[in-house]
């Protein structure tokens, strides 16, 4: 078992980027866990990987392409988009409850806004 | 209220159940894989599988009335409405056991989908085009994790075989007849029979498995009407359990003999190993009809 | 150089905020602090996953049941990203793993507690991801670069979380009668070992990882942070907090609380909380029973295909 490092492009024109590293006995399981330590969350479009204490162009690139690196079906639940509404809702549900009584009123810092927003 | 059963929908069912519950399964490995990096690639996997099942699912219910969603159908049903094969229900038991089972199940489910590509139902083939895209990564995980198994050390070989003898019976059963399953070759939405499927799958995991003299352990299923265990005492019993058919190898090729008897997780019996799923998976659902989470 | 000599310019590096790389030359007390400190990060990241994974199975729709899956392999990743990290410091993965299932170190105390119902996925999802994001921002400030870089990607993913722990709350506290006694039972038991989980008010003189700046802030501080952010929003949900004691002195411009039991802390972190045993017994049957992987993994690459 050795220590490979991955690489990355973010977008296509960019250069190669060493963005972790995984354990693995050899490049094929390398790139194979590297796809989804680090590309999961559709963070490049391009991926390889290189033994560490390798010559610097010895990277094996993966065969994966772009469109594929974070799922291809819907992934929503696992990105912010899905959670935008989230500090808004609080503050319905707050005005929500407030209008049901059910608030507690005790005395708060005075730099938060009354419902709350989101940190 | 029964779902009903049109074949269409229980063409739906099975697959869309199948990648359910095995979704299920392989998610309860999130957290404590043996290998770190590996817990995050067989996650993905788990998540992958039960989207399509969502997507499945979806298209399930154009066909049904409004008192149908998603949730309700994949955690409202009774046991005996899920299609899922018994193999996907099985508890995990250890690495070599659920590595076996993604392997030959993935590779079944590939065959199926391949096929299915050339329904004459438009909107599963979209589907399944997007599905393939991503069960393709659950092939690569399959086999490169199968070769550095089957050629490593001999614990690990060990470990995958018994996995592979533990799981090749129940995996048959993946094509089990569907009902309805002439209805859906009349009408072209199944294009291939599940008894070609299951040759065309026999014929390519025997070949993988002699690439690494693994072979043996189809030789030790050869045995014509091995019983899938079904029906624990709380199932309704409808009928004899299932019995798949045999395997022989035939002029250098793995074959089926003899069909499939009786009925299995296709026409809803499940094994002994349903109900505890089943509880966990639907029953805080159940619990709060109508409410939202 | 004397070795005095070089720490007194490795200290003179960090008071001036220099960030320390893991090739660089530092002294044997910083390597040991931060190794120990991250290790125990490293440690808590797979521990959390375990208490959360139990509800993966019973999720109550299939929205969530794919979000939390995500979110316990987040964690995971978490782990992996921390304990390479650690490995660079000068100790091996698999040492951390076979001392943390041993018993041999340690991990942060709310992992030590049992989980009783979805009411509990809300409160860690939120209140204890909450508790957990304000100490990790004061870490973007923390001496060395690698764990400093690590902290940015899992600050980010922890955001999310807090998001999908919000919207599961908010679905709970807005839901059926049941519903929202399932989350107010959740926070009144898991209360306390937040409260536990910022550490005992300590003095900054005798805090070795504040001087080396690998932590930037003081407990009470991040404790303080906590109960600004959390308790008006939980009162505005109508969820009180069981401690009679926590007011907002406007006066002292700070948080009156009542001081937990302390002893139940340290007892929790060094082994003996309700379900420590349970926990390692799981993570070290599976290490134990699984070593043939690792044997596998050792051994030189398999022949390529034919």
């Amino acid at each position: 078992m050795e220590v490979w490092e991955v690489l990355g492009k973010r977008a296509p024109g960019d250069e190669w980027a060493v963005v972790g590293a995984v354990k693995a006995p050899d490049a094929s399981m390398a790139l194979l866990l590297a796809r989804e330590t680090h590309f999961r969350h559709k963070e490049g479009v391009a991926y390889a990987v290189r033994r560490r204490g390798d010559a610097e162009d010895a990277m094996v690139t993966g065969a994966w392409p772009p469109e594929t690196l974070g799922g291809v079906t819907d992934r929503s639940y696992r990105r912010q988009e899905a959670y935008a509404g989230v500090g808004a809702k609080l503050k319905r549900v707050a005005a929500d409850l407030a209008a049901r009584g059910l608030r507690i009123d005790r005395p708060r810092p005075p730099d938060l806004r009354e419902g709350g927003g989101a940190p | 209220m029964r779902i009903g059963d049109s074949p269409r929908l229980l063409l739906l069912l099975a697959m869309a159940d199948d990648e359910l519950i095995l979704g299920h399964r392989h998610s309860e490995w999130t957290g404590w894989v043996p290998h770190l990096e590996e817990d995050l690639a067989f996650s993905s996997i788990a998540q992958d599988e039960m989207a399509h099942a969502r997507l499945l699912y979806g298209l399930a219910l154009d066909s049904l009335g409004d008192e149908w969603d998603e949730d309700r159908l994949a955690l409202g049903r009774p046991p005996s409405e899920y299609r899922n094969a018994v193999l996907c229900e099985r508890p995990n038991r250890d690495w070599g056991y659920s590595l076996a089972r993604q392997f030959l199940y993935d590779t079944a489910d590939d065959v199926r989908t391949q096929a299915l590509l050339g329904s004459s139902w438009k909107e599963l083939t979209e589907i399944l085009t997007l599905v393939r895209m991503e069960e393709a990564y659950h092939l690569d995980h399959a086999r490169t994790w199968f070769r550095r198994l089957a050629e490593g050390p001999v614990a690990a070989r060990e470990h995958l075989a018994a996995g592979l003898e533990s799981t090749l019976g129940e995996a048959l059963a993946i094509f089990e007849p569907l009902p309805g399953e002439v209805a859906l070759l009349a009408a072209g939405d199944l294009p291939v029979a599940n008894s070609e499927l299951l040759a065309a799958w026999l014929a390519g995991v025997g070949e993988e498995l002699e690439a690494v003299s693994l072979d043996y352990v189809l030789e030790r299923h050869s045995k014509v009407g091995d019983m899938v265990p079904t029906a624990s005492g709380e199932m309704e019993d409808e009928g004899p359990t299932l019995s798949v058919p045999g395997v022989e190898r035939v002029r250098g090729r793995w074959v089926h003999r003899g069909g499939f008897a009786g009925a299995g997780g296709r026409a809803g019996k499940h094994s002994e190993d349903f109900a505890a799923l089943w509880g966990d998976l639907t029953g805080l659902y159940r619990a709060h009809p109508g409410v939202t989470w | 150089m004397t070795y005095e000599d070089k720490v007194a310019r490795f200290r003179a590096r960090i008071d001036t905020g220099e960030k320390i790389e893991a090739g660089d030359w530092m002294p044997d007390e910083y390597r040991q602090a931060a190794l120990k400190f991250i290790e125990m990060h490293a440690n808590s990241e797979v521990m959390g996953a375990l208490p959360e994974r139990e509800w993966i199975p019973r999720a109550p729709t299939l929205r969530r049941k794919l979000s939390l899956t995500a979110k316990v392999q987040d964690e995971v990743g978490h782990g992996q990203i921390l304990y390479r990290v650690a490995e660079d410091l000068g100790k091996s993965r698999e040492q951390m793993f076979d001392d943390l299932v041993n018993g041999r170190t340690k991990f942060h105390n709310v992992f030590h507690y049992p989980t009783k119902s979805w009411g509990d996925v809300a409160v860690i999802g939120w209140l204890i991801d909450g508790a957990a994001l304000v100490t990790q921002k004061a870490l973007l400030d923390a001496s060395y670069a690698p764990y400093v870089r690590a902290m940015r990607r899992i600050c980010a993913e922890e955001s999310l979380h807090l998001r999908h722990g919000e919207d599961i709350t908010l679905e709970l506290v807005s839901g059926t009668d049941a519903q929202r006694e399932m989350f107010q039972d959740a926070v009144n038991r898991w209360w306390q070992p937040i409260m536990h989980f910022f550490g005992p008010p300590s003095r900054p003189a005798g805090d070795v990882l504040l001087q080396w700046g690998i932590k930037t802030r003081t407990n009470e501080d991040l404790r303080q942070e906590f109960f600004s952010t959390y308790v008006p929003k939980l009162w505005d949900l109508g969820i009180s907090v069981p401690d009679p004691a926590l007011a907002y002195d406007a006066a002292a411009g700070e948080w009156i609380w009542s001081e937990p039991d302390w002893d139940e802390f340290w007892n929790v972190v060094r082994g003996n909380g309700p379900m420590t045993a349970t926990r390692l017994g799981l993570r070290k049957g599976m290490w134990d029973t699984h070593a043939w992987i690792r044997e596998a993994f050792a051994r030189m690459p398999p022949k390529a295909a034919a």
